[in-house]
């Protein structure tokens, strides 16, 4: 097809002139453009990732409401408990009050919306790829297996820092809003620094451990449950076990590991009835549970680069 | 002159003690080429390493980068569809193509605009907001083809792309293959087991066997040369042996081969009215006629059955 | 005797519509069941292997209904279009145990699966995991699993895809082999110019009813009397063309790069009338063929322009 224009005749004028018509080539152009640098494919992956995690209301949106409900609550409390005082005592050995213990309380309700998250999304995020094919799909392209394990991290720790970040910013900075004067406000300002330390591990636990498990297992619900079960029946039995015996044992249970380094950062001890856990065992349960799952999705990953292309014939 | 679109030099894959390509030499040039070869020739140990994907000894280049340094711009240059369920879950067919474009490096707004172009180029126009869990064999073939234009490549390959689809839509999409040359300017490399598809839509073939290139040229080369215009193959309505027994008397050579099919060699100086001729002298209809091919099937064993 | 007899049969599943109102026999020989998509050509032959049962009216395989009936199952070979099983074991442990649930005693089994694997080719690869074979090794897999208990009727949805060339010589030549020794087959496949090698008889399955059925080229003489192409080449086509178009039967007629292609309404009157003008005018002709001339176009005829 080609593009056709011409002056017309004007019947009413009775002379060529202004009339024109044209017909324009909807055929194929080709692409000269340049082509983004394969090293930026990450973000493409993050992005998809989390627009993939907006679309349906129960994936995340659901998740995030209850992030938004503890927010509340958490707020309210603040605002009506005024001097009542916590059952947790300082480092220093004396009682603190519910107005300072909240913020580092709610962090374990945010963690326990950050493991539904886990639950919707996370823990199926490369089982699911590899039954639906779509490591072909990727690796065909200038995409390679980091690329993708990147991307999926960004991706899943961008929607749970918008839980474990930016819900407890809003407790702290509600804190800081119910201040009795600008001095204590100076004072309590540390908290903002201490709360994004937290957030940013528990938002890298919990984006990256489920990961690794959906990288165990080749099925969508095999992974579901081997997550399910080791977070919440695992975890319980180190628990227990934790309380009885060594407390670092008690570290393997995440939830339980991302509480101990939020004590140790505000300050706070455990009341007698919890398992005393120590901070380095924490850390270091978090560090190793992070360590292992990206290592565990890399070499899934690169094992389905290998052969997922080409097909069996 | 640009360079040609594969070059394999002394290409050598080997997995432990298993050689899955043994010393390639090949160059392959052409519009639509044929990859054939029984399962276990090495067709997708090729592929892998024309991708990049594998490491090899030896060279292979895809126009004119090397493989094992090139791997990802080669991608980006490169479609693929593949011949098992290639999809993410929950994506419609555009969303899984502008994805598809953005991870070969398009900016997103071209990636967008370039996966309706192609999904439209693939049929399917109406369908394309749906999610893929939902569409027939027919049409995940289509998506699966329109997610490997999308990002404008210069060579396609093509894993069984009919398989699974019905006459009709098989039909269809080799139109569809065989329009993609003069329409989106790429050369289609096409693996498949079905040699009439071959014979029908690829003017080139590579044909390989125990990890051997046996054959790469264009189809005509493959068959031989035509077998002179007066080698025929004639197709009656009824009673080939009556037409046969005649013929023979003119001076031709016969072979029957059905109750409405023989084989005419014409003597010298003869040409196809001496068919016509005699066949309505004997009150016998000529359906079909034409010079005697081999065909793309039968050429194919016979270069499989010689190495 | 017949061995299957279907009389005002139809299957539905919820509100899908399986097979409408079939009534149809089959004596003897090997069948090639045709049909698009969602037909109903699974549902019949599902119904064949008793793995259904009618939702009205009756189907009958040796004069019993086969569903939930294991000595008729027992005389029936089943393989389906899909492949999913048990990976974990061998080929020959596989057909083995397939061939004990079939019936065949304990001590022949072994023997049995053997031989049915080896007469698919499979002898080498016989003692290897099912997980690790190609798409072809398992539809020769598939096919030994079905002829190992020696059955008389032989149900193969889509036997041959996936497979390469050469084996599919093999396992075709192994049908007509069983064909020849007495057993009932029942092809069905959506490639049609494998049901061409294999037998003349088929049915055509539409919108869930019988649409043809018979010998194929009894049924294209039936469609002769529908319009017809005729594709001619020669050194001068316009006057071919001229010659033509005055006859009222010609309904189209349009030029191609090298010859005319003709539409007409009675294709046995035009082959006569061509095959005068050619003789009349002295034209030198290389090609004459019908593009609807074969399996293909009769099935698209058939599917496509009913209404």
């Amino acid at each position: 097809m080609t593009e056709l224009e011409g002056p017309g005749f004007s019947p009413e004028t009775g002379t060529t002139e202004a009339p024109v018509g044209a017909i324009h080539d909807l055929g194929y152009k080709r692409y000269l453009g340049t082509r983004r640098d394969p090293r930026t494919r990450w973000r493409v992956i993050a992005r998809e990732q989390v627009a993939s995690a907006w679309k349906f209301w129960w994936r995340f949106k659901a998740a995030f409401g209850l992030a938004a409900i503890i927010t509340a609550i958490a707020g309210g409390m603040m605002l009506f408990t005024s001097d009542r005082k916590s059952s947790l005592g300082r480092a220093q050995g004396f009682a603190m009050q519910l107005i300072d213990t909240t913020l580092p309380e709610s962090i374990i309700w945010f963690c326990r919306a950050g493991f539904v998250v886990s639950l919707t999304i996370g823990a199926t995020v490369v089982a699911s790829d590899v039954q639906s094919g779509a490591f072909t799909f990727y690796f065909a392209r200038s995409v390679k297996p980091h690329h993708y394990v990147i991307g999926k991290l960004a991706g899943m720790c961008a929607l749970l820092a918008l839980i474990l970040v930016a819900g407890p910013l809003v407790i702290a900075g509600l804190r800081l809003g119910v201040s009795d004067d600008v001095d204590q406000l100076v004072d309590l300002l540390p908290i903002l620094w201490k709360t994004l330390v937290i957030g940013g591990v528990a938002t890298l636990a919990y984006a990256a451990v489920p990961l690794g498990f959906s990288a165990l297992m080749p099925n969508r619900r095999n992974a579901l449950a081997l997550w399910a079960a080791y977070y919440l029946v695992f975890g319980a039995m180190v628990y227990e076990l934790g309380k009885v015996s060594s407390g670092s044992l008690a570290a393997l249970d995440l939830p339980r590991a991302v509480q101990t380094i939020t004590y140790a950062l505000f300050d706070l001890n455990f009341r007698s009835r919890d398992a005393q856990i120590p901070v380095a065992a924490a850390v270091a349960s978090l560090a190793g549970h992070v360590v292992v799952a990206v290592a565990l999705v890399s070499y899934q990953v690169r094992r389905a680069q290998r052969t997922g292309v080409g097909g069996a014939s | 002159m640009t360079a040609p679109l594969i070059e394999l030099g002394k290409l050598t894959k080997r997995y432990g003690s298993i050689t899955a390509l043994a010393d390639v030499d090949a160059t392959i040039d052409g519009n639509i080429i044929g990859l054939l070869g029984p399962n276990g020739a090495g067709k997708s140990t090729l592929l892998k390493c024309l991708l990049g994907l594998i490491p090899y000894e030896g060279d292979a280049r895809v126009l004119g980068l090397h493989a094992a340094t090139s791997g990802s711009e080669i991608r980006d240059r490169v479609g693929y569809m593949p011949e098992q369920e290639s999809f993410l879950t929950g994506m419609s067919a555009v969303e899984l193509c502008t994805y598809a474009g953005e991870l070969s490096g398009l900016p997103r707004s071209e990636a967008m605009q370039r996966a309706h172009a192609a999904l439209y180029y693939a049929g399917l126009e109406e369908k394309r907001y749906q999610p893929i869990d939902s569409y027939s064999t027919g049409m995940k073939q289509r998506v699966k083809l329109a997610q490997a234009l999308v990002h404008d490549p210069e060579i396609l390959f093509l894993d069984e792309p009919t398989n699974g689809l019905d006459p009709r839509s098989r039909d269809e999409m080799l139109e569809l293959i065989a329009d993609l040359p003069a329409r989106r300017n790429c050369a289609i490399v096409l693996s498949t087991h079905l040699l009439p598809d071959v014979e029908r839509v690829c003017d080139h073939a590579v044909i390989m066997h125990h990890g051997r290139v046996r054959f790469a040229g264009s189809i005509d080369e493959l068959r031989g040369a035509r077998g002179g215009d007066r080698e025929l193959v004639v197709e009656v309505k009824a009673h080939a042996q009556q037409l046969a027994d005649v013929l023979a008397t003119a001076g031709a050579s016969c072979e029957v081969t059905s109750a409405v099919t023989l084989e005419v060699d014409l003597p010298e100086s003869a040409t196809s009215e001496l068919v016509f001729r005699n066949a309505r002298e004997a009150g016998i209809q000529v359906r079909g006629l034409g010079v005697r091919r081999e065909t793309v099937e039968a050429a194919f064993l016979r270069v499989i059955g010689d190495s | 005797m017949t061995v299957v007899s279907v009389d005002n049969c139809s299957k539905w599943y919820g509100h899908v519509l399986g097979i409408s109102d079939i009534t149809w026999q089959l004596r003897g020989g090997v069948v090639g069941l045709l049909g698009p998509n969602g037909a109903g050509k699974s549902t019949l032959i599902k119904l064949m292997a008793g793995l259904l049962r009618p939702s009205r009216g009756s189907l009958a395989v040796f004069g019993e209904t086969p569903f939930h009936h294991p000595e008729v199952r027992r005389r029936i070979g089943y393989a389906p279009e899909h492949e999913k099983t048990w990976d974990e074991l061998t080929a020959i442990e596989l057909v083995t145990a397939m061939a004990r649930l079939a019936g065949v005693p304990r001590e022949r089994a072994g023997k049995a699966a053997e031989a049915a694997l080896a007469a698919m080719g499979m002898t080498d690869a016989m003692r290897r995991r099912v997980k690790g074979f190609s798409k072809g090794m398992r539809q020769r897999t598939k096919l030994a699993t079905a002829i190992a208990h020696d059955p008389d009727f032989l149900l193969l949805d889509e036997p041959l895809t996936g497979v390469d060339p050469i084996a599919r010589i093999d396992i075709v030549r192994q049908i007509t082999r069983l064909a020849a020794a007495g057993k009932t087959i029942v092809v069905s496949s959506h490639v049609l110019y494998e049901i061409e090698a294999l037998t003349h008889e088929i049915v055509v399955i539409h919108r869930g009813q019988v649409l043809a059925e018979g010998n194929v080229y009894e049924i294209r003489r039936l469609i002769d009397r529908h319009a017809h192409r005729i594709r001619i080449e020669c050194d001068r086509p316009r006057v071919l063309a001229t010659a033509l178009a005055i006859e009222p039967h010609v309904m189209k007629i349009s030029f191609e790069r090298t010859g005319v292609l003709i539409e007409t309404r009675e294709p046995d009157r035009c082959y006569d009338q061509l095959a005068t003008a050619v003789l009349e005018h002295g034209i030198a002709v290389t090609a004459l063929g019908s593009p609807d001339n074969n399996l293909g176009a009769l099935f698209d005829y058939l599917t496509g322009n009913r209404r």
